[in-house]
């Protein structure tokens, strides 16, 4: 069988290029990509992603005239999970049944 | 060892329960609670059966399942509510531990908490809960392990939480596995933690997710979606459009990147714009290549031109078939998910949809454009009904881009196509408090979709009242006021609506007044003059209507016309003509016409001989009387016997002999003109002549000029002279001195009249009479005698004994 063609990337993500996530606001954007020039990593891919994304509205513009750009948000993801008091007054006066205790 | 027919019976229990029959289970394990030997199996199916019924949270079966029994009392209550709690722990038959559970579950959890730390054997757990409360989820951590001896169960949930808060999901669903249920309408906090649990161990969680789609791996897209649960929709499709990505970088021209667009749009409806984004962009590429116009197209989209993407789109739209191009209205908004996505689009873009091809051509129109291509391509230009697929999508242009003029206009001018006045009115009085400045344009807008809103009238009385405010010096408000209480068929009402806002200061005392009554126009004169002067110069139709209602009020329309005749002085004049005609108020009248000849600039004399006739008739305590007499001075009044005649016949007389003669008072004879009497004739006024100020019909036409020196046998009259002594405004008393000399000096000689007329001798003693006064008031001292001597010599009496006949008196 002959071998299995690599698949091609996709167009390049700004956010990825730029080590930022898509809910980044202007300032995160900008101060992100000083930190490549600074850094002293600001190539022409570089410049190109933070022209795309680097006011509101190249970003609006990017989510249409983009194909791979997305539209809807992407779900935030979580580190933990942030304990309540709600939860805490539930688990704490469980009875033994209610968790679980099955008849043995 | 139970029977094998028992044993059957419980295992057909079980499957009952597994397959949501709780009620058909309950029936089969109580017929065999009565049997012996079976207890720990009927137990174990009834807490299948009340686990069951718990996670459907079926409170009154639960409890008829439960029984009574003291180990499901506190689940029963929790499901009855705090009521129950509270019951539940007042009830001294249960067991301590149940009751003081019970009595925590319905108090203050810190004060339950310091209860519990205060039990023996509870104070690890207690402690542990109150670490987490504050945060400390380590130190917890190790009081939840103190907790394990006694309490293992109840210490391997706290662990599990503890876990879950340090981010140690993976551990947190191991300690937490096979607790519950928990369902969400009882424990909706514990059921939230579970399920995110859950996911976990199913692999989904939002930054699994997040890594996946940034991955750009195919393979591992496609192994994750493999491995997805069918219910989980969201997820599906964003793998399923990440997927579609892929394809269409590997492969433009292969349908898979398409199908698996259109599966993500229709899995989770939130994705459907990016979905139909996608389509459209494979669309654009693959048609490029045999239609330049898309390749055109497509090179200034990617180049983020909006211009000349503009200008492609149009180009493109014009090829465009009707049948293809379906608007928001298509059929694909029949479900309500895509609607509800569909408005939510992004708002400089609006959506052709193409019908055949089954995508969406997002396109960066000019929205002017895109209302036209909309009513041009939809064949109804005002579609009433269409306004319903336009509202989502407009309202979310709004909030997309609030302020925006051009969303602000295109929504006006959709509204303005559709007929929508409740609508409109409402949209023009936002776009009013947002942008002041525009109110030249707007508020006649929502004056005229004020007007004509019936279903909002009481809101649009409110709106009027704030725009009041706003713009507290326009009377165009007024005029929406006026029209929104009931007086809509008002021919006032519609002028005031269209009134220049400019006029608008003069009704800003009004406004602190509330709105002016129908019964006030034609009584203030401010209301009128505003009217009056609009309809001067804008509607001289109306003119008629409205002189015959402020007629109602003479003195009033005296103030009025003289208001408006600084501004339009002619019609003014006229007006005062027409009320003169009347014959009604005749000392009103002859005040007004005086003070305009005034204003005018005419002469003063002129006014002085109509003041003197009014004052005649003027009562003494009107102000107007005090000024016609300070104007006139302290001459007597003209009386209508020393005249003869009333001054206005008089002045008729003298008119109607000269009309024809003299044009321009240059001291040159004209011939009488027979002919031009018999056709003024036909205007005779009041007394039997001419109105004096009716509008001249025809400019007389002018005769050939004859010498003065050629009338036969004329005495030699210095015209000149004349007209230097009397002034330059005395043409119409000297061409009647000419005419009369003309009549008096005929072939027979001076003195003798060619027509014996008995009339014509009259009006020549009634002149004898006048011309004293007539000096007075035209010449100066110096030349009074003369003229009158000259009078006198030019217009003998004449003869009455000759002709027999009496002078009219």
């Amino acid at each position: 069988m002959p071998p299995t063609q690599p698949t091609p990337p996709l167009p390049t993500d700004p956010y990825v290029v730029l080590g930022i996530p898509p809910e980044a606001d202007d300032q995160a954007i900008r101060a992100a990509f000083h930190a490549r020039v600074r850094a002293g990593t600001a190539d022409a891919q570089v410049n190109a992603a933070y022209g795309a994304v680097r006011d509101a509205q190249a970003r609006r513009r990017r989510r249409w005239c983009d194909p791979t750009a997305l539209i809807a948000p992407l779900p935030v993801p979580r580190s933990g999970i942030a304990v309540s008091e709600a939860l805490i007054a539930e688990l704490a006066v469980l009875s033994d049944w209610e968790l679980g205790d099955a008849h043995a | 060892m139970p029977s094998q027919p028992i044993v059957h019976r419980i295992q057909e229990a079980r499957r009952l329960i597994q397959q949501g029959r709780p009620a058909e289970a309950q029936a089969l394990l109580a017929g065999l609670e009565r049997e012996d030997g079976v207890p720990p199996l009927i137990a174990q199916c009834t807490d299948l059966l009340l686990r069951k019924l718990l996670r459907q949270a079926k409170g009154d079966e639960f409890a008829r399942a439960a029984g009574g029994r003291p180990r499901y009392r506190l689940a029963a209550a929790r499901m009855r509510g705090a009521a129950a709690l509270q019951a539940l722990a007042g009830d001294a038959t249960l067991p301590t531990e149940e009751r003081e559970l019970a009595q925590w579950s319905i108090g203050d959890l810190r004060t339950s908490l310091s209860a519990m730390r205060r039990r023996p054997g509870w104070q690890p757990l207690a402690e542990g809960w109150l670490l987490l409360l504050r945060g400390d989820a380590g130190r917890a951590q190790a009081s939840f392990a103190q907790a394990q001896a006694g309490q293992p169960r109840r210490a391997a949930l706290g662990a599990g939480v503890c876990a879950a808060v340090q981010g140690d999901l993976a551990g947190a669903e191991r300690l937490l596995r096979g607790l519950g249920p928990f369902p969400q309408s009882l424990y909706p906090a514990t059921a939230g933690l579970m399920r995110g649990l859950t996911q976990h161990a199913a692999g989904w969680h939002p930054g699994m997710l997040r890594e996946v789609m940034q991955s750009g791996d195919r393979a591992t897209v496609e192994r994750t979606l493999a491995g997805c649960p069918q219910e989980r929709h969201e997820e599906r499709a964003w793998l399923l459009l990440r997927l579609g990505d892929l394809r269409f970088a590997a492969d433009p021209r292969h349908p898979s990147a398409d199908e698996a667009w259109a599966q993500a749009g229709s899995l989770w409806a939130p994705l459907l714009p990016d979905a139909l984004k996608r389509r459209f962009w494979r669309e654009l590429a693959c048609s490029g290549e045999q239609n330049p116009h898309l390749g055109r197209l497509h090179e200034v989209l990617v180049r983020s031109d909006a211009s000349l993407a503009r200008e492609a789109i149009l180009t493109i739209l014009g090829e465009i078939s009707d049948s293809q191009v379906v608007h928001v209205d298509g059929p694909h908004r029949q479900c309500r998910g895509p609607d509800v996505a569909l408005a939510r689009l992004a708002p400089e873009w609006l959506l052709v949809w193409a019908r055949t091809a089954n995508f969406a051509l997002t396109m960066r129109l000019h929205h002017h454009d895109a209302l036209r291509v909309f009513l041009a391509n939809t064949g109804h230009p005002q579609p009433p009904h269409r306004w319903k697929p336009w509202k989502p999508i407009i309202a979310r242009l709004l909030a997309e881009l609030p302020g925006e003029a051009q969303v602000i206009t295109l929504r006006l001018a959709v509204l303005t196509s559709l007929h929508q006045t409740n609508e409109l009115r409402n949209a023009l009085f936002v776009a009013l408090l947002h942008d002041p400045e525009q109110r030249q344009e707007l508020l006649p807008r929502w004056c005229a979709a004020a007007l004509h809103d019936r279903r909002g009238r009481r809101k649009a009385l409110g709106e009027a009242g704030q725009l009041q405010t706003l713009f507290a010096g326009d009377l165009l408000l007024v005029a929406a006021h006026l029209e929104l209480a009931g007086n809509e068929g008002d021919l006032r009402t519609r002028l005031l609506m269209t009134l220049p806002s400019d006029h608008a200061a003069l009704l800003t005392w009004r406004l602190d007044r509330g709105p002016v009554p129908v019964a006030l126009v034609g009584r203030d004169e401010l209301v009128d003059r505003l009217l009056l002067t609009w309809t001067v110069q804008t509607r001289p139709d109306c003119l008629k209507a409205l002189r015959r209602l402020l007629w109602k009020s003479p003195s009033h329309l005296q103030r009025v016309l003289l208001a408006v005749v600084a501004e339009n002085p002619r019609l003014a004049f006229e007006e005062a003509q027409q009320w003169m005609r009347t014959q009604r108020h005749c000392w009103q009248a002859a005040y007004t016409v005086g003070r305009m000849l005034e204003i005018m600039g005419e002469d003063l004399h002129e006014r002085d001989i109509v003041w003197s006739m009014a004052l005649d008739h003027a009562p003494a305590d009107a102000p107007e009387t005090a000024e016609m007499r300070r104007a006139v001075g302290d001459r007597p009044p003209v009386e209508d016997d020393d005249l003869g005649m009333s001054f206005e016949t008089f002045r008729e007389l003298i008119k109607r002999m000269t009309r024809g003669m003299f044009d321009s008072g240059d001291g040159e004879l004209d011939e009488g003109d027979g002919d031009q009497d018999d056709e003024e004739d036909d205007r005779s006024g009041p007394g039997g002549f001419p109105s004096p100020f009716a509008p001249r019909r025809r400019k007389p036409q002018r005769r050939a000029k004859v010498p003065a020196a050629a009338a036969p046998a004329a005495p030699p009259i210095d015209l000149q002279r004349v007209a230097a002594a009397a002034g330059c405004a005395r043409e119409l008393e000297l061409a009647g001195l000419q005419q009369l000399c003309a009549l008096t000096h005929s072939d027979d000689g001076p003195g003798r009249y060619p027509d014996h007329s008995p009339a014509l001798s009259g009006e020549i003693d009634r002149l004898h009479h006048l011309v004293p006064y007539l000096a007075a008031r035209i010449l100066d001292p110096s030349h009074q005698a003369w003229f009158v001597g000259l009078i006198h010599r030019l217009v003998p009496r004449p003869e009455r004994q000759q002709h027999g006949s009496e002078v009219p008196s």
